[in-house]
């Protein structure tokens, strides 16, 4: 179901457009994107946005959830997929 | 007709370095592209591609084919000619009618496994596509992840480095079989050294030849192929670069939905492999690309505990960061 949480939002449509593009399903969802990488969120959202649009969302959480928001991050797991062109002939 | 550059559309400013990313550089390709493929652009885009070609004011669009008026059939060749190639947006469709709106494997797969901190994700992800297809067979087994990951770095050219190419996993799985977990354990500690932790003992090369897989190599980027193959209840493995906006997520963490990068977000080198296990066509969210895979993991169930598929280990990636990053895709027929 497409997630209705931007609709209710006080901001212009384009900028609603422009949120709803990252593809987010929730607010957490959204502002663990910005905690995640902020130099890309905030470059694309833009600064005066970010300002406005972070503490609306903030406000819809739970006091469970803000605090899930402020939970250490385990260490990265591994990974593996090489991205390049394989080497080998093989 | 007048050639309008696309800078010049600056009510749609935030979607015109996408719209470059696919080739078009003027208003009238724009419009041309929306004439011929609504929809695959909607999905690449996230958002309507009509709307977006309306909100660019009258005066910048080409008169010909203004608003919702029919195509002259004449002028139809011309469009279609002059339409660049927008490859990942035609990747991406809206779901098939036909087919089920939702698929899912998960009931059919064996134990979540770890990969811990070793590089070895290729060979989880083919291994549970395999044991997904001997399980289809009649026949389920457990198979070892540790000798996958060895006889890759045997074969890839960079024995001595982390990680492997799906390529060399499926290749292993066909020509050489893979032998039992039981027969040689994965072992989750990093060998300094000894990359592959080979060679297999001589037991697990005669036993894994009782244990051969059959694969198809699928392009990466085509959601329609992959979901045809889940329908035929064939999993498939694939690989995707990595971006910081999901990995370091807490709450992708926490429920296992992959979020699509942010756009304009920096690809990394690192890159990870898992197994898709099903599909859910998602018709009223175009912004991921009308659906999204499932998909299991190889970080135990740590990884998505309160997962959004109901079982731990497990998550879902939406069709379009497939469609747009991904990079290799093997299906166990």
């Amino acid at each position: 179901m497409r997630p209705q949480f931007l609709d209710a939002l006080p901001i212009s449509e384009s900028d609603r457009a422009k949120l709803r593009h990252l593809g987010a399903s929730s607010p957490a969802a959204l502002l663990s994107m910005r905690q995640a990488n902020p130099d890309a969120f905030d470059k694309y959202v833009g600064e005066e946005l970010v300002k406005k649009v972070i503490p609306l969302l903030l406000e819809t959480l739970s006091a469970e959830q803000l605090r899930q928001l402020e939970e250490p991050l385990p260490s990265r797991p591994g990974l593996g997929a090489r991205m390049e062109p394989p080497v080998s002939k093989n | 007709m007048i050639e309008i550059p696309l800078e010049q559309a600056q009510d749609i400013a935030p979607f015109i370095p996408r719209l470059k990313a696919l080739g078009y550089r003027t208003v009238n390709q724009f419009q041309a592209a929306v004439r011929a493929a609504d929809a695959a652009l909607s999905g690449y885009l996230g958002f309507s591609a009509t709307e977006l070609l309306n909100s660019i004011p009258k005066e910048l669009r080409p008169v010909e084919f203004m608003g919702d008026e029919e195509l002259p059939a004449l002028s139809f060749g011309a469009v279609l000619h002059s339409l660049p190639e927008p490859e990942m947006a035609f990747a991406i469709s809206p779901p098939n009618a036909a087919a089920p709106a939702l698929v899912s494997l998960i009931d059919q797969m064996e134990p979540i496994r770890d990969q811990a901190t070793r590089s070895t994700c290729t060979a989880f992800s083919s291994v549970a596509a395999a044991e997904h297809s001997a399980r289809k067979a009649g026949a389920p087994v457990q198979l070892s992840e540790q000798f996958v990951y060895a006889k890759c770095k045997e074969i890839d050219g960079i024995p001595d480095k982390p990680g492997s190419w799906l390529r060399y996993a499926f290749r292993v799985l066909a020509e050489t079989g893979c032998c039992l977990a039981s027969t040689w354990p994965y072992n989750a500690a990093d060998k300094p050294g000894a990359e592959g932790q080979g060679p297999p003992p001589t037991a697990a090369l005669e036993e894994a030849a009782q244990h051969r897989f059959t694969s198809v190599e699928l392009s990466p980027t085509a959601v329609l192929d992959i979901k045809g193959q889940l329908e035929q209840s064939n999993c498939v493995a694939f690989s995707i670069p990595v971006f910081d906006s999901w990995i370091y997520s807490r709450e992708v963490y926490r429920t296992g939905e992959i979020t699509l990068p942010v756009p304009g977000e920096a690809i990394g080198n690192l890159g990870h492999a898992m197994c898709m296990v099903g599909y859910e066509d998602l018709p009223d969210r175009p912004e991921l690309g009308f659906g999204r895979f499932l998909l299991r993991n190889s970080w135990d169930s740590y990884w998505a505990k309160e997962s959004i598929v109901g079982k731990p280990g497990y998550g879902t990636i939406p069709y379009a960061y497939i469609a747009r990053h991904g990079k290799e895709a093997y299906a166990v027929v």
